[in-house]
């Protein structure tokens, strides 16, 4: 039977002088007709072999350049509801209003067509907002919160007719319209000179934040005395407050000039201003030209009448 | 997964070539896949004599058997035969070598080699070592492995054959760009196959006739002690009619497939035979007994030498061949040739009717060397995996894809 059965006496000659020599030695091939048809043949399974081959790797190589290249967002198919409702929030002034100006969805708008990346972009564009948030509350609501600058000064533009326009400046420099305040709040808010930079174009001014400090320590410490403050000139202000010299002037109704050193403690320089205000009052409040505080360890009061005191 | 081989079993016969596919899957199970007979040209005694007629038949039949199983051959495991096919009988002697006179694998090894260290002349070439028992102080041992003894021999039955003829088997399958895998004479194909392990123990011969040999292998206690060719077969037999009655030699061939009997009957004195039968022109009547002569002279005369052989090799002793003789080949569908055996050899006799685990078309005479060349691809040989050589990458790209 095959395969069955020993065949432990059998053993196929190896080694020296055996068959196996001679089958390892090369001789001139015999080529018969039908020999030579099968190398065809084979050498022609072996080309298509090959071929498919390249072909498979490059149906590879194309497919997964296709998938890279693909542009189309992912289409979710889940059903999508449209907007019934949106949220919004504001640490500042900005009315709903507004919103409609910035941003414009259409009627019947779902929830997965709107794109809030560009919603986002579009708010933060906006130079009264620092930061917005645009975020999905399923299953029909957009929550859109917006973090706002907060009005430092104002300051008086050119319009295009050569009309004066009225624009805020937030602590960081941000020069905007402003919308959304009282205007009870805006004219409680000191003017600033200049208003425009060395070539003639209206910039973010610098070091406002300076400014800010000032105006924030003034409105806490004397109240009644910043209601007169009307103008903040940084003509001799360049917005680095660490260097020599700088001062921001402030005019009052009060008093026409005060100058504060710009580095200098705001808090010392405010209290200095308390004395020299109660000492004029005293004196029964001869009109004054200039309280210079921006000097170092004194302070000085030239009244109108041409005198200097130093305090 | 287990790695499926296709092995082609070749027979380059004189009057046909056989070429048997099998699918060996893993070592464990083979499937006959396909095969195919095609006439043989060029080949003499079992010699081929003409490489291109031989390469061409042998190369068409083993497309045809490759195109009727719609695969490839792997590797070929080729039948050799031929009467330059000689054998020897060589002892290896080995004086053991540990101090304890217990017998170790160095010692066996060594008694193998020297066995096998026989030189051949030049032009002559090794095809089978087979091993006979181990004798260990004189005393016949299945295993002598930590026996304990002085001195261990064992015998090899040697078979080698002509380096040119061996050669040019060779040549013709490396035509077709196939190697061979492994070379079996064709007694000992057949005999793998046709005998049972208890017959192989008990004693048998088989007796291979084909068209241009008779191959034949001796078994005695399990082992191979005997193979031989004689350069007859039944093409002779054909051709003695020919002459002998004056007929062509498809007409002889066929009167002998019709009424040949392989021994002689008195009684075929009087019975006359037909050439046709069918009283065309040149139908006559010949006498029986003139057909049973002539076979009976040829087929007496090939068990005539393959007695002589063995007697001269000390190995005819009926009460050692138990099991008898069991008779193969294309030409042991003579009739009577079981008889012509208990006549000339003294032995019982049957012929092969085929391995029931093959498909009915392959359980013919023709089919036994392919065959057992079948059952030593799968069973394998003692040095098959020493020789075996890995597949190509090549190879295998075109396996996994089909194309090969």
């Amino acid at each position: 039977m095959i395969g069955r059965g020993k065949s432990k006496s059998s053993s196929s000659a190896t080694g020296s002088q055996s068959w196996r020599e001679l089958a390892g030695n090369p001789k001139k091939r015999i080529n018969s007709p039908q020999a030579k048809k099968r190398r065809q043949v084979k050498l022609l399974k072996l080309l298509a072999a090959v071929l498919l081959l390249v072909g498979l790797i490059a149906l590879v190589f194309w497919l997964s350049s296709v998938i890279k290249a693909r542009e189309e967002p992912i289409h979710i198919t889940t059903p999508s509801r449209e907007i019934e409702q949106i949220i919004f929030k504001t640490n500042g002034v900005l009315p709903d209003r507004w919103l409609g100006t910035v941003i414009r969805l259409g009627k019947g708008t779902t929830m997965m067509e709107i794109d809030i990346y560009g919603m986002k972009q579009s708010l933060e564009n906006e130079p009264q907002v620092i930061s917005a948030e645009v975020e999905r509350v399923f299953p029909s609501s957009l929550k859109i919160s917006v973090k706002e600058r907060q009005p430092v000064l104002r300051i008086a533009v050119q319009a295009a007719e050569g009309k004066p326009e009225q624009r805020i400046v937030a602590r960081d420099g941000t020069i905007y319209k402003g919308v959304g305040y009282p205007k009870t709040a805006l004219a409680r808010l000191p003017f600033v000179q200049p208003y425009q930079h060395s070539d003639g174009s209206i910039r973010p001014l610098r070091g406002i934040d300076r400014v800010a400090d000032l105006l924030t320590i003034a409105r806490q410490k004397q109240p009644d005395f910043y209601r007169t403050w009307k103008v903040v000139s940084l003509e001799h202000y360049s917005g680095d407050a660490l260097l020599f010299g700088e001062v921001i002037e402030v005019r009052s109704s009060y008093v026409p000039r005060i100058i504060f050193g710009a580095s200098t403690d705001f808090d010392l320089q405010l209290d200095r201003l308390q004395v020299i205000l109660e000492y004029v009052r005293s004196l029964g409040n001869p009109s004054m030209e200039r309280i210079d505080l921006s000097l170092r360890g004194s302070a000085a009061v030239q009244f109108s009448s041409g005198r200097i005191s130093s305090f | 997964m287990s790695e499926s081989r296709v092995v082609g079993a070749v027979e380059i016969g004189t009057s046909k070539v056989v070429v048997l596919l099998g699918e060996i899957i893993g070592d464990e199970g083979l499937n006959i896949i396909g095969h195919s007979i095609g006439s043989s040209i060029g080949v003499k005694k079992g010699v081929i004599q003409d490489l291109s007629a031989a390469s061409d038949c042998v190369h068409a039949a083993i497309m045809k058997a490759e195109k009727n199983a719609q695969s490839r051959i792997d590797e070929v495991y080729l039948a050799q035969t031929g009467s330059h096919l000689m054998g020897n009988f060589n002892v290896g002697t080995t004086n053991v070598s540990s101090s304890d006179n217990i017998v170790r694998g160095i010692d066996i090894n060594q008694a193998k080699e020297d066995a096998k260290r026989r030189k051949l002349p030049p032009n002559r070439t090794y095809i089978h070592h087979i091993q006979n028992p181990f004798a260990l102080d004189g005393q016949p041992v299945d295993n002598p492995l930590s026996r304990e003894g002085r001195q261990l021999q064992v015998g090899y039955w040697s078979v080698h054959g002509e380096s040119a003829k061996v050669s040019d088997s060779i040549r013709v399958i490396r035509g077709i760009d196939l190697d061979v895998s492994d070379m079996i004479i064709s007694s000992i194909a057949s005999g793998a196959v046709l005998l049972e392990d208890a017959e192989k123990d008990n004693g048998a011969l088989v007796i291979d006739i084909g068209g241009g040999t008779t191959d034949y292998v001796l078994y005695r206690e399990g082992y191979i002690v005997k193979t031989g060719v004689v350069p007859v077969g039944g093409d002779h037999i054909t051709n003695d009619l020919s002459i002998g009655l004056r007929l062509g030699r498809k007409s002889a061939e066929e009167f002998k497939i019709e009424h040949g009997r392989a021994y002689y009957d008195s009684a075929d004195r009087d019975v006359k035979v037909w050439l046709y039968g069918d009283l065309t022109i040149g139908d006559r009547e010949y006498p029986l007994a003139a057909i049973t002569k002539i076979i009976d002279a040829r087929v007496s005369e090939v068990f005539a030498i393959i007695k002589e052989q063995l007697e001269n090799a000390e190995l005819y002793n009926p009460a050692d061949i138990a099991c008898g003789v069991v008779l193969t080949g294309g030409s042991s569908q003579l009739t009577g040739i079981e008889e012509s055996v208990r006549r000339n050899l003294g032995l019982e006799a049957r012929v092969f009717d085929g391995p029931l685990d093959v498909a009915a078309e392959l359980r013919h005479p023709g089919y036994s060397t392919a065959l057992g060349l079948l059952h030593y691809a799968l069973t394998g040989q003692e040095d098959r995996q020493k020789s075996a050589k890995p597949a190509s990458i090549l190879r295998k790209l075109t396996g996994l894809l089909n194309f090969d």
